[in-house]
This record gives C-alpha cells, structure tokens and sequence, in this order.
C-alpha cells in the first residue's frame, strides 16, 4: 500500500507555508516532522518516495521553511533563534504537543534546526534523527562552499549517483549556462526556487557558515533518542560534522553508510525510512519503558 | 553635460599563466608592493592631470580582495585628491555602506573630505559588489536593508542637530553626533551606482539621488536601465533631470581610429578577460527575485563574454578612436541614453602611463570642447535635500 500524500497551504505567524502531509491512518504512531535540506526537497517532487514509506505508519509532515516552495514570511526570519521559534509554531499549529509530540527528522540545514529545537525544548521532540547535518564547526574538517556554486560540482558534492534525476538535471542545467555565463538560457521559473531558497539558507548560515559556535556546549541537553546518518562521499558536509553531533549528544547512535553522499533521502528512500522506523520504535520502547 | 574622470585603479601585473577570477580568492602573493607604490601614485598623478585639464569631477570608487580596483578604501584616495587638486569635484562612487559597522564612520569621512576640499565631495554610496559579501562574510540576504538604514543613518547623521540617538535593526548607536560636518549643506550631492537592480532604482528615485549605470554591458542594456530610472522618477512625481543620470565607459582617444585601436586594444582585453572574471557572482538574497529576473536578461552581454573587437565596437563597451570619431560616438550615446553626466575610465587594465596621459590630454583638447557645445548646462534642477521627499525620508 503507497500512503497518499497532499500537499496544502498552511497558515503560521509569518504567513503562509507549503505543507505536505500524509498517512496516520490508525492513531496508534505518533507523528513524524520531516525538515528539509537547503535544496528544497518537497513532497510533491523528489522527497515523495520518502515520505510516502514513512507515512505508511505515521501521520507525516513536511512543512516548507519560509523562502522556499512559495512558503512565505522570511522577511521576517534573520537567523536560527528565528527558524527555531518558526518550527514551534508550526508544531504548535499542527497539534504536535503532548501526546502528539512528534519525531523529527531532518536532512541538512533541516537536521541542525531539529538538533537547534532539541536543546533548547528537549519536550517537543520525541525523537531525532540527523541526516547529513552540519551545524557544528570541527576544526579541519570545514564545511565546503554552498553558496555561488556551479550546479554542477553540487551534484558531485551532494549526490551518490550522477544519474539520479535531480543530479542530472543540476548537470543539465548546468551545461545549458556554461557554468552561469549565460543563465539567460535557462527559463526563469526553473532557477526561480533555486534562488529563493538560496537566500532562505543564507539568512541562517551565511556568517557564521552554517554552524553555531555555541552549539557544543548545548548538545547535552538534547534528551530525544537520537540518531545520526551521514554518507561517506558526502563533498559537502564532512562526517566529521556527524560524528561529533554523535559524541556531544548523550547515547546517540551513529551510522555511516559507505555508499551515500549527502541527499541520502533522495536517493535512499526504501533504507532510510527503514533506519528511521527502527529508531522510532525503539525510541519509542525505550521511553516508555 | 558634465565630465568625470573615473579610475579604477587596476592592478596591471597578474601573471600571463594566472587564468583564475581576479576576486575573492584571488591569491594575494600575486601582489608586488613595489608595484604598488608605483602605480598608487600613478593613478594619482592621472587623476590630478584630469582636475588640470578642466574635467569637471573625478571618481574613485570602493572594491576589496580584488586585482580588478585596488581602492578598499577610496577616502584614503579622495582625501589625497581634496588635497592635491583644486577645482574639480571629488566623487568616491562610493562607499559600500554595508561593510562600514558603525556607518557613522561614512558620515565622518565624507565629511572630512568635504571640508578639505571646500565643499567639492560627491558622495556616493553603494550596496557593495556581490564579491565583496564574500570577501566580508556580510550576510547577503540582508544587503538591501543594511544599505537602506545605514544610509538613513548618515544622512540624518548630517541634517539633524547632534548628539541624538539612533536605534534602527542593524545598528544602534546611543549617541550620534557627527565631526565634522559637511561643507555642503543640507549635505553633499548623493550618487548611487547600480547594475540594474529595480529596488536601487526605486531608491534613488524616491530620495532624488544620481543614478550611475555600472558598466561593462551592451549598450541598450544601460538603455533600457535609464528608461527604468526615468520610469521610476515619474513614478516619484517628476521628471528625471538628465544630470540625474550618469554612463560609465571606457573611453580612449589617438589620432587615428586605426592608432587608437593599435594601441588600446590589448589593454582592453586584459580589463575584461583577466580584471572582470568573478566581478558578476551574485551571491544569495543579494538581489531580489524579481531583479534577478530582469538582470539575467541582460546578463548574456556583460563584457567578460565578448570575443571579438567588433562586438566591442557594435555594442559600444569601449569608445576608441580619433578625437571625431570619439565625440561622435559620445555625443550618439548621450543622446541616446538621455545621460546628463559621462564618466569616462581613461586608464584601463594594463593601459600604461604615457597612453593614459596622451588619451586625457587629446579628449580634453578635441573631445571635450565639443561636447561641451552640444551639451550645455551643468546644473541640477531636481535636487535631493532640498525639497521633496529625500528631507522627509531619514525620519
């Protein structure tokens, strides 16, 4: 049975946001939030195979952060503080408390907004699971540049396999510009979301780049089961990012999956929706036992 | 009309097998500071020679991190230059607003340049190059605010009676009480360069600001940005002064068409193939959406493209040739653009000494005399602080 997803116009204090939701059919699974990396990945495109796996027993939500998606509202969104506040609202407005308090899980600048909520309100997530993550800054082993990349050598840096659909169209996309010389070419409405989430990702992680010095020091409040993932020939966020979210956050689990790179949702549905299920039940076990 | 001098100030000795940007990471070993000394003073001496030959202004203006311009600070340039020339305007085109914290040190040092000069200072502010966001880590996705309340910020650090306090988003200064004070009163005549964004625009509209086109773009790319800045003037309630509006070109003059070429031509390419890779990254959020859309249009002419001379002479990116065919072809475009200030870059990319000076020196005695005839009248009428909404808008 594939899970059937929808995809809505969500109203929040800043405006409103694209949310795709799906499953939940028998009440008996508490609800999944799923935070998108800086690429935009949505329910009605390429994260649906994802998303339709875990919705076939959990009610699922896939909020789009302001700036991306038509999501609206990030004039009034300056840095992570405001992002955080920004997901409590949404929870909030979804029903996500008490009983309902939801797992998170989150790829990229999604994983450190779920590990940036966990510290601060240790209550509001059930669960965590950190994909691809940065967020901390591990000396020597920086993070490589996002920001005025050729299409291109993304693809590289974030994809496993050049042959998935989203890395060949960067690849496409990027032979068609001659690496931006002439972005004239491509029609606008193709690089329209690729700029408006680029400055939605800007306004958090310009300076400092994508991590938060003071992060370290917090992790040890983060009470949710956690685990963390990050793939091998990720060229974007090292995993050493990872292992060190792994270390600061008592008992979390890490995995490092050899053959991933850094879009492991995209590109591994089928096994990391398994690995998220796993962790949710025995999340679940362990916290009522 | 009037006519400026505009230096940027190049760095004429990246080596012939560096093919990487002149930006950002450029690397800095490829800087000789004995080439410096010589060429700072150079540039100087080029830019007091233009205040002797009767230019009416002269410009430096503001880049970091780059072989392209090398001015991280044009006040050091223009305080030398208030001091060193006697006659012409100053312009620093400009000062990019975001990479000052506080701003307040804008108002100082214009301010100071003003006095020296005796009331001769342009004061140009400027959101920054995308590189530069770069270069500073200043987060793009907030340029256009930052610029907007710096800029409220000076001026009021100018018209309003100190000490005061300013508590804005950005910056808050407890007590703002500007010395020195500009010459000029209410304060210095403001120009703002820009490369087509509509929010600039819309700006230097509202606030009865100068316009200068950036250049390095086909010809009718700065046409239809100056039918733009006329638009959004209408839009304000009046019409755009051509002295409103202001067309930066390189420019370079010899007896002949067929010398001038033989002479500039090289120097040219190495300003566009070597200065300008890297100049155009436009980092995210640093430009609107809808800018965006807009300046893509026009993207695919920006100079770095151009492969062959003829594309350079039919879209107009340099004008060269005999003392005739220069004011020709200057006065076309002026004409043309509808622009009521020229900005000419007399020295460009490896351009050496003696071509600059023989170039400044023929413009001035064949060129000039006669865009001065047929374009009479140096005076604004629409001025900015003195009425209109420019006053009302540093509330």
């Amino acid at each position: 049975m594939t899970a059937q997803l929808e995809t809505l116009p969500f109203s929040t204090t800043v405006g409103h946001v694209t949310l795709t939701r799906g499953g939940g059919g028998d009440g008996g699974h508490a609800p999944i939030v799923y935070l998108h990396s800086s690429g935009g990945e949505t329910g009605a495109d390429s994260l649906a195979p994802f998303l339709e796996l875990l919705a076939e027993q959990h009610e699922v939500f896939a909020p789009m952060f302001p700036g991306f998606a038509g999501s609206e509202g990030l004039d009034q969104i300056d840095d992570m503080e405001d992002a955080v506040y920004h997901c409590l609202d949404v929870f909030d407005r979804l029903g996500l408390t008490s009983e309902r308090v939801p797992h998170v899980v989150g790829l990229s600048i999604g994983g450190w907004m779920g590990a940036e909520i966990a510290w601060r309100y240790p209550d509001a997530i059930r669960s965590l699971t950190l994909v691809s993550a940065p967020g901390i800054y591990v000396v020597g082993h920086p993070m490589s540049e996002l920001f005025g990349r050729r299409f291109d050598e993304l693809a590289e840096e974030t994809f496993a396999d050049q042959s998935h659909p989203v890395a060949a169209m960067m690849h496409q996309m990027a032979a068609v510009a001659g690496g931006g010389a002439s972005m004239a070419t491509i029609p606008f409405d193709l690089l329209r979301p690729f700029f408006e989430s680029m400055a939605a990702a800007a306004k958090i992680a310009w300076n400092p780049y994508f991590h938060n010095p003071k992060l370290p020091k917090r992790l040890h409040r983060v009470s949710a089961p956690t685990l963390v993932i990050a793939g091998r020939l990720d060229g974007l966020v090292p995993c050493a990012t990872s292992e060190e979210y792994a270390r600061l956050i008592d008992g979390a689990k890490l995995e490092i999956w050899d053959d991933a790179s850094h879009m492991i949702p995209l590109e591994q549905p089928a096994r990391l929706a398994a690995r998220v299920s796993d962790h949710i039940t025995t999340a679940t076990v362990s916290v009522a036992g | 009309m009037r006519l400026f001098s505009f230096h940027l100030m190049p760095y004429p000795g990246l080596p012939p097998d560096y093919d990487g940007p002149a930006w950002i990471t450029c690397p800095n070993e490829l800087f000789d500071p004995g080439l410096g000394t010589q060429i700072y003073n150079r540039y100087l001496d080029e830019l007091i020679l233009a205040d002797e030959l009767g230019f009416d202004g002269i410009c430096v203006n503001e880049h970091h991190q780059n072989a392209y311009g090398l001015m991280p600070s044009p006040n050091l340039m223009a305080s030398i230059l208030a001091r060193a020339t006697k006659r012409c305007r100053i312009a620093v085109v400009g000062n990019a607003l975001p990479l000052y914290d506080p701003p307040t040190r804008v108002a100082e040092e214009f301010a100071m340049i003003d006095c020296i000069s005796g009331g001769r200072l342009i004061a140009g502010m400027v959101v920054g190059g995308g590189p530069e966001y770069y270069s500073f880590s200043i987060n793009p996705a907030q340029a256009r605010e930052r610029f907007a309340e710096a800029h409220d910020l000076i001026i009021k650090a100018w018209t309003e009676p100190g000490p005061f306090e300013f508590i804005g988003k950005h910056y808050k200064i407890r007590y703002v009480n500007s010395w020195p004070k500009p010459v000029q009163q209410p304060h210095p005549e403001v120009w703002i360069p820009g490369a087509g964004s509509l929010e600039t625009l819309e700006f230097v509209a509202k606030h009865r600001y100068a316009y200068m086109g950036i250049p390095y773009f086909h010809i009718s790319v700065f046409e239809s940005m100056f039918g733009l800045m006329r638009q959004a003037c209408e839009n304000e309630g009046y019409e755009a002064d051509p002295l409103q509006l202001g067309w930066l070109v390189p420019i370079f003059v010899a007896e002949t068409d067929a010398e001038a070429r033989r002479r500039y031509e090289e120097h040219f390419w190495y300003f566009v193939k070597r200065l300008l890779p890297g100049i155009s990254i436009s980092p995210p959020g640093y430009t609107s959406v809808r800018s965006l859309e807009n300046i893509i249009k026009g993207g695919h002419t920006f100079a770095e493209f151009l492969e062959t001379w003829e594309q350079v002479v039919e879209g107009e990116y340099a004008i060269v040739g005999s003392p005739d065919t220069v004011a020709e072809k200057l006065s076309a475009n002026i004409e043309r653009l509808g622009v009521g200030n020229l900005l000419g870059l007399f020295q460009l990319g490896t351009l050496p000494a003696d071509d600059t000076r023989r170039n400044l020196e023929l413009f001035a005695a064949e060129v000039m005399p006669k865009l001065r005839q047929r374009f009479p009248g140096t005076e604004r009428n629409v001025i900015a602080g003195a009425a209109g909404p420019a006053a009302g808008a540093v509330a």
